[in-house]
């Protein structure tokens, strides 16, 4: 019971961060240098008419008071209205959902590389011995340092063009998923594997764990059974701004690979200065924030009793 | 704002109408043409709204030119205008009513009859402000009604004359739709057009991919094209991919068909790989620098001279587009009807241009840069970031041309809306652009329609040869008068042309009977594939 109420309290206090996020949104799209206007009919190449000019402002609302404008943009917003894209006519909710499961599968994926592969880096890195725990403990900075942009036109040349195992660009089946999941998981996987790995250490020498293997408990027992859930929280942490970095690294996997996503509908928003589209992605963004940091929390929990919901927050 | 100020403008998401013959080689014709297959095309970029009344955009046309049939054809070899929806047409010697005789059996793929109240319904449609045209309305400036005579008769009148009319029809811009579908509202049209091309646009995977589907019963294909029903193809995949390295890579290893937008640079490889790299010089405006006379210190025309004088366009083009853009030689390419050699070889010489600067009072000092009364020669460059064709390079490479000369050029990137705000400011020192049509008229939309309510600076007897060109039916004088235009810009040096836009496509082995259309875009009507 008490997690439920947690869970209710955590998700009413993300409403006045939503309110935060729309608003946020909308005054950055004020401060976008240059005229939203003169950039849609820009495509126009020298002659956009006046009235042109005003029929568009007017249908954007441009023509009313700042303040009728916000009110008028939470209003829709709350109703799930996030209007309609001005470069292709579509609602913006439309347009976002049409490319989300492609972005999700690719999160989800490179996240699940992440973990896998980072966690087992970090344990290897402890239990091994000689030149495996080197690089161990080496590849997590290389990983991180690693351009995303070189990897993925490196992973397509390789992987791709030269031995024809995955398919260079598209979104269809795993296949697909394969390259752009790699070049997105790496940076991740050497985040996580070095912060896991750091604190594996710092537990190894803590009371519980000397007594454990003072009990006779073996290398592999002593760090699953004790050292890796109590070294967990900081890399749970990491997880939830790994999930936010994971979106924005994506612009680059989705341009090499041309899959369809949220990255490059971003870009093209932003290239276009379609304004409606830009606002709602923002606000995704800031739903999934909440979404992202309120599993954390839970997942605090989970991972250690002695944690309960309530000093988390404090 | 009154008073005259230049235009200069820059324009990136350039539209697309036009034709050209040189450089255009064809491949060497096959065998039979094989009935069925899907083509799987590479683009680089996403066209967003698929309306072409709507919609100015070449990624855009790439796509509707096989869903929207014209009233015109024009040849793209020739750049004649020969009959496609209308069998024939005729127009008042004022260029101000043109009258046109519609073919029959001729259906939409949605089963509607094309008449010419269909013809009507397009036109209205185009110049409706709900319609949001970005470049067809202006196709149809001073459109002053079509009058359906009978059902298979319609005249097009116009309050100015608008003799290169004929020439506009023919483009997919103006290209004919179910008069049904815009029941739905432009948005709707954005995503599917319905038009009585060869192709019909089935399937649309954003951000990803589009395809067109064969329309089986197509038979009223234009006299221009060597085929006239349906395509051989069952299926055209137009894939968005935007990144080069990866688009050419998807073509060498058989990924992909064909591609889009090769860059230069990659053109020998290509071909050395066995693939054939198709190029067609686009019609219309070079990309061209513009200056502004209306702007110190780029009021003094010999200021204006120096700076062209100093500039090594062929150097430049040479070393980066490795010859593969030819150099312009005039404001117009050299593939547009009215087109007139001005440059010849000649322009570059730092010489004269440094002549020209020490006339004009802008002393060297000892660090190599021009100073006026204490004030240093500074020319600012507005342009649209991001570029394609690697201008922001080409950008820089003038920049290091003209510091020689002693002229400190500052480059500031601004993106697009704000570039254009301070173009209708008349605040631009220099810009720069391109623009696809295959008319000389397009000399008249680029340098007298206002933009921001400021004319383009020009010299005083521009305005009057551009009306009257677009007063005439009479090809000569047309031609005579935009000869002049090309040759006083020049001579004002207000325009510095740099190079002819051309597209480059990269085809695979498998693939056949790709020809390009009059807008210099591939066109898959006749396309073929062997495997």
């Amino acid at each position: 019971m008490r997690r439920a109420g947690f869970v209710l309290r955590r998700l009413a206090s993300a409403v006045p961060v939503l309110l935060a996020v729309l608003t946020l949104s909308f005054v950055m799209m004020q401060l976008v240098p240059g005229d939203p206007v003169q950039t849609m009919l820009s495509g126009a190449g020298p002659t956009p008419t006046a009235e042109q000019e005003q029929a568009l402002r007017a249908q954007l609302g441009l023509d009313r008071p700042l303040h009728e404008q916000y009110l008028g943009f939470l209003a829709d917003a709350v109703r799930g209205d996030l209007g309609r894209s001005v470069q292709t006519g579509q609602p913006v909710v439309a347009a976002i959902s049409a490319v989300a499961p492609a972005s999700a599968e690719l999160a989800l994926f490179a996240l699940v590389l992440s973990l896998v592969f980072g966690v087992g880096i970090a344990v290897l890195g402890r239990v091994a011995t000689g030149p495996v725990r080197s690089l161990c403990h080496g590849v997590p900075v290389v990983f991180m340092s690693t351009p995303g942009y070189w990897v993925a036109l490196l992973l397509i040349e390789v992987f791709s063009f030269r031995l024809p195992l995955f398919p260079a660009t598209g979104d269809k089946g795993f296949a697909a998923l394969v390259l752009p999941g790699i070049t997105l998981a790496l940076p991740a996987i050497g985040v996580i594997a070095q912060v896991l790995g750091t604190s594996l250490a710092a537990v190894d020498a803590e009371a519980f764990v000397v007594t454990a293997r003072a009990k006779g408990a073996g290398r592999w027992r002593v760090l699953l059974r004790h050292a890796l859930r109590n070294a967990s929280i900081p890399t749970i942490t990491l997880v939830g701004t790994t999930v936010g970095n994971l979106l924005a690294a994506a612009v680059i996997a989705e341009t090499v690979f041309a899959r369809p996503g949220l990255g490059r509908l971003t870009l093209q928003a932003i290239t276009n200065h379609d304004i409606p589209v830009l606002q709602g992605v923002v606000a995704l963004l800031g739903v999934l924030y909440v979404v992202v940091n309120l599993l954390v929390d839970l997942c605090y929990v989970l991972v250690d009793p002695r944690v309960t919901a309530d000093r988390i927050r404090d | 704002m009154t008073g005259r100020r230049a235009v200069l403008i820059t324009a990136v998401a350039v539209a697309a109408v036009g034709c050209s013959t040189t450089t255009s080689d064809s491949p060497a014709p096959e065998a039979q043409p094989r009935s069925g297959g899907t083509l799987t095309f590479a683009t680089d970029a996403d066209p967003g709204c698929l309306d072409p009344h709507q919609s100015p955009t070449a990624a855009s046309q790439l796509v509707t030119r096989g869903v929207v049939d014209s009233l015109v054809a024009q040849d793209p070899k020739t750049l004649e205008l020969k009959p496609w929806l209308a069998e024939s047409w005729t127009a008042t010697p004022d260029a101000t009513s043109f009258t046109f005789t519609l073919r029959q059996g001729v259906t939409f793929s949605d089963g509607t009859p094309f008449d010419a109240e269909a013809v009507k319904a397009n036109f209205d449609r185009i110049v409706a402000p709900a319609t949001k045209s970005l470049l067809a309305a202006s196709l149809l400036a001073g459109y002053d009604g079509t009058t359906v005579e009978d059902p298979r008769k319609v005249t097009v009148k116009f309050k100015a004359p608008n003799a290169s009319f004929p020439q506009a029809a023919s483009t997919a811009f103006l290209g004919m739709q179910s008069p049904k579908v815009f029941e739905a509202g432009p948005e709707a049209v954005c995503r599917k057009p319905v038009g009585s091309g060869p192709f019909v646009a089935a399937e649309r995977q954003p951000q990803a991919s589009i395809t067109l589907s064969k329309r089986a019963d197509y038979n009223w294909g234009p006299e221009t094209s060597g085929h006239k029903g349906a395509p051989h193809l069952d299926q055209v995949v137009i894939n968005i991919v935007p990144e080069n390295g990866v688009r050419m890579g998807s073509l060498r290893t058989n990924q992909v068909d064909a591609v889009a937008n090769v860059p230069p640079k990659e053109v020998d490889g290509i071909k050395g790989a066995g693939f054939e790299v198709l190029a067609k010089a686009q019609p219309g405006i070079a990309y061209t620098l513009n200056l502004n006379a209306a702007r110190e210190p780029l009021s003094d025309v010999k200021v204006r001279q120096a700076i062209a004088k100093a500039i090594d366009t062929q150097a430049l083009v040479d070393n980066l587009y490795q010859g593969k853009y030819p150099r312009a030689t005039s404001v117009l390419t050299s593939a547009t009807p009215g087109y007139a050699s001005i440059l010849g070889t000649g322009q570059f010489d730092t010489a004269a241009a440094e002549r020209l600067l020490d006339e004009a009072g802008w002393k060297k000092q000892d660090d190599g840069t021009r100073a006026k009364n204490g004030k240093p020669l500074t020319v600012e460059w507005t342009f649209i970031s991001p570029t394609r064709e690697q201008r922001d390079l080409l950008a820089q490479i003038v920049q290091q041309q003209l510091k020689a000369v002693g002229v400190d050029v500052k480059l500031v990137p601004l993106a697009m809306g704000e570039a254009i705000a301070k173009t209708a400011r008349g605040e631009l020192q220099m810009g720069d652009i391109s623009f696809v049509r295959a008319d000389g008229d397009v000399l008249r939309t680029v340098l007298t329609a206002p933009r921001g309510g400021t004319p383009a600076v020009v010299a005083p007897e521009v305005p009057g040869l551009l009306s009257q060109a677009a007063a005439t039916v009479d090809d000569a004088v047309r031609d005579e008068n935009y000869a002049k235009v090309q040759r006083s810009l020049i001579e004002n040096a207000t325009a510095i042309p740099v190079y002819d836009p051309t597209y480059l496509l990269g085809v695979g082995k498998a693939v056949h009977g790709v020809v390009f259309d009059p807008q210099g875009l591939p066109a898959f009507h006749e396309a073929w594939v062997s495997r």
